[in-house]
């Protein structure tokens, strides 16, 4: 009888990659294309590459409700809603119920997810910036938090290799604070936003620079073997893009994983945790719940890649408790689910531009400006706050909509309706958040979700670094474009709660020493060396700027590490 | 891939999604049923006529189709049935309960019995109105404050018009796959503004 090692060779890979997002997809593409054989796990269905945008093409009129959500749905999707932007009829089954997937708030927190092949790949922001050293050294030369245990040189080959791939549209500025990379063309700018451009350099000495964005402008070779096709301007990228011209799981790196033939993706797999097998000291696989069927199941690897997501990679961890890890794998440090961190928004300021009524703009660019950190850059004065923000904004013409708040209606009204409106232009704050130990997310076994597993218990908040930071994000922001001409300037501040950002990050962060981190330096939990976190669980610090392109970057560099560590045998 | 291989390649993967989007089924469920039916879901048959008059009065025929031809009655009576809450939809129902008032005070005859200049007199008093409740209601706490009806309803009319295929491809300018952008380029003599 061998149909025990049978069942066990069928379930056995050389690696298991959790998640099939951002982070998930990079690995899969790595181990793959290195020669491992790897399964994927999703936790939720399966969204085939274009036939599974059932949104995609629809045209505004197709839309029952016009874009808004009936009620049971806005009911169903509550805290997803927090966005204001993230549920409407296009696009609200990219994302999870909440009733089926609740978690708790000490403080409000919002944790927005989408549960689907491709996670939030397919409904991310896009915008792509490099961390530098200014971001790597923070933490250490103001004694907060702990060190990263890298620097831009261990990084930046990596982000040229993920660029390439990815295709990232933007402009080289020769900025220290912001790193240049492999760019596609940059997208234009509006004329207004061209002369704030101006304004801004001239009077403030800042940068304005198009948004740098994972979009394909001009595409290579590769991407084009790949089925991606350059950007349409359609700017409809999160209902899912048809023609791959956004970088997503989808686009890119599950098809190049697929060329392979090495990868095996099994979505409504849940999994629970990771299993550790004390004699071997070594994790061993994961246990699956398989989300159609309630089975519980194993699947055996050499090595795992955590890739679930920082908060769900951290509840796998929590959850995977043994003798030798009571309190979570790898955690013997206890900093696991602290140090929660997001960028806080939603705070800047608007205006109206009087002139450039003679001039427009054809195609929807599915992109704004950036306005890269400019505050406590070296050798700058201190303000009271450490860190800095950046500013993504842009410019545009009122349409219809400038109607509802005006009086009128009749033939003229309609006539003037027709015609495009004023110029107007926003700037919006990303600000830095620091680690703070008190952010925490732990596992509340009191409540249970639709699947009976216990849930995460969120308590983080933004603190008195940040609060002083958003007194410049808006102040600086209505300087800026006061000094450009706009007219009517207001300062916006709508509030901002951990979470909103969809940077939440940091709880299984990475370092050199063991005891003030559950990761090593390239991802690696310190005590359990073929486990593998590469999402924003290992951040030791947010920066200001958008953190996909450093998990991507730090993804591929472990999946290298990893397979070079197999085949000296220490894994 | 140019833009013409790549329109063709999504055409044949999306295969027949293309012409017919298949959204959810509680998102199509009130369209269907009023389409099948031929009946409004919130609005009374009277209550629906008038709304549409009412519409037209706002984004009347021009040059281009008006809200009447868009049907944007039809689409006000989804909303307003599936995505509005109660005392919202009572509201609006009150609201055209009143408008009827102000006809009958002034003419003896019910709104859509009126012509297009009669119209136009309660309509402007509606505005007034709704500017007036506005006024009184600055100072209330938020949860206080309400939307008058006239402002819903022109609210509605808007969105409903301008996002219908008339509004959108007649009285404004639609390019589904625009393929190219320009950020800074002379706004054409006569240039309508572009749909989305």
């Amino acid at each position: 009888m061998n149909l025990n090692i049978d069942s066990i060779k069928a379930t056995t890979y050389d690696a298991i990659v959790v998640g099939s997002g951002i982070s998930g997809g990079w690995a899969a593409k790595e181990l793959t294309e290195k020669g491992l054989k790897v399964l994927m796990l999703e936790r939720g269905e399966d969204i085939k590459h274009i036939e599974g945008y059932k949104t995609a093409m629809t045209d505004p009129w197709q839309f029952p409700h016009r874009g808004r959500v009936p009620s049971q749905i806005a009911e169903e999707q509550a805290v997803q809603a927090r966005t204001g932007y993230t549920i409407s009829e296009a696009t609200g089954y990219l994302f999870v119920n909440d009733k089926e997937n609740p978690y708790l708030e000490d403080k409000r927190f919002d944790w927005m997810r989408g549960y689907h092949t491709g996670g939030r790949s397919l409904m991310w922001g896009r915008q792509s910036y490099r961390l530098g050293d200014l971001d790597f050294e923070a933490n250490i030369k103001e004694g907060v938090g702990a060190d990263w245990p890298i620097r831009y040189k261990d990084i930046s080959p990596w982000y040229d290799y993920v660029e390439k791939f990815i295709g990232v549209s933007g402009s080289r500025d020769g900025l220290p604070q912001l790193p240049d990379g492999q760019f596609q063309p940059p997208m234009d700018m509006y004329c207004l936003e061209k002369h704030v451009k101006e304004a801004v350099a001239k009077k403030f000495n800042r940068s304005i620079t198009i948004g740098r964005v994972a979009h394909i402008t001009k595409p290579t070779a590769e991407q084009t073997a790949l089925g991606r096709a350059q950007c349409q301007y359609r700017n409809l990228c999160s209902r899912g893009c048809p023609f791959g011209a956004y970088f997503s799981t989808q686009s890119a790196t599950l098809p190049a994983a697929m060329k392979t033939k090495r990868l095996t993706l099994r979505p409504h797999s849940i999994v629970t945790s990771i299993i550790y097998d004390e004699g071997k000291q070594k994790a061993t696989g994961v246990r699956v719940l398989d989300q159609l069927t309630n089975e519980e199941m194993t699947f055996n690897a050499r090595i795992i890649f955590l890739c679930a997501s920082s908060m769900a990679s951290t509840y796998i961890l929590m959850n995977s408790i043994s003798n030798r890890f009571p309190n979570g794998l790898g955690n013997d440090s206890g900093v696991l689910g602290h140090y929660v961190m997001d960028h806080h928004f939603r705070v800047g300021a608007s205006g109206m531009y009087e002139g450039f009524t003679d001039k427009y703009y054809y195609g929807r660019r599915a992109n704004g400006i950036y306005i890269p950190r400019f505050r406590n850059l070296p050798g700058q004065e201190k303000r009271d706050y450490l860190r800095g923000f950046g500013y993504q904004g842009g410019a545009s013409r009122l349409n219809w909509g400038r109607g509802t708040a005006t009086e009128g209606f009749g033939a003229s009204f309609k006539e003037e309706m027709t015609k495009p409106g004023p110029w107007v232009m926003n700037l919006g704050g990303f600000g830095e958040c620091l680690p703070y130990f008190e952010n925490k997310v732990v596992i509340d076994k009191s409540k249970k979700d639709k699947y009976g597993l216990a849930v995460l218990r969120f308590d983080a908040e933004f603190k008195d670094n940040e609060m002083r930071m958003r007194k410049d994000m808006g102040n600086d922001a209505a300087e800026m474009l006061e000094a450009a001409g706009l007219k009517n300037v207001t300062i916006n501040d709508n509030g901002s709660w951990p979470g909103l950002g969809i940077h939440e990050m940091g709880t299984i962060r990475m370092g050199n020493d063991p005891k003030q981190s559950v990761l090593n330096k390239f991802n690696q939990v310190h005590t359990v060396k073929n486990v593998f976190n590469t999402d924003g669980g290992f951040m030791v610090s947010a920066s200001c700027v958008n953190p996909s392109l450093t998990y991507m970057a730090m993804t591929a560099r472990a999946a290298n590490y990893a397979v070079q560590e197999m085949k000296r045998q220490n894994l | 891939m140019n833009r013409r291989d790549a329109l063709m390649r999504v055409a044949a993967l999306m295969g027949t999604t293309l012409s017919l989007p298949a959204l959810a089924d509680t998102l199509e469920a009130s369209a269907t049923k009023r389409a099948v039916s031929g009946k409004p879901l919130l609005f009374t048959a009277d209550q629906d006529t008038m709304v549409a008059e009412m519409t037209e009065v706002i984004i009347p025929t021009t040059n281009t189709p008006g809200a009447k031809a868009a049907k944007v009655n039809e689409i006000i009576d989804i909303i307003l049935k599936d995505c509005y809450p109660q005392k919202e939809q009572k509201l609006f129902l009150d609201g055209l309960a009143h408008t009827n008032e102000l006809s009958q005070a002034s003419y003896n005859k019910n709104f859509v019995a009126l012509d297009e200049k009669q119209r136009i007199e309660v309509m402007t008093k509606l505005q007034a109105e709704a500017a007036e409740q506005r006024k009184a209601m600055a100072n209330l706490p938020a949860e206080q404050r309400y939307t008058p009806f006239f402002n819903t309803l022109k609210s509605l009319t808007l969105n409903g018009y301008f996002t219908s295929q008339i509004g959108a491809t007649q009285a404004l300018e639609y390019v589904a796959v625009p393929g190219r952008f320009q950020g800074c380029i002379d706004l054409k003599p006569g240039q309508k503004a572009w749909a989305i």
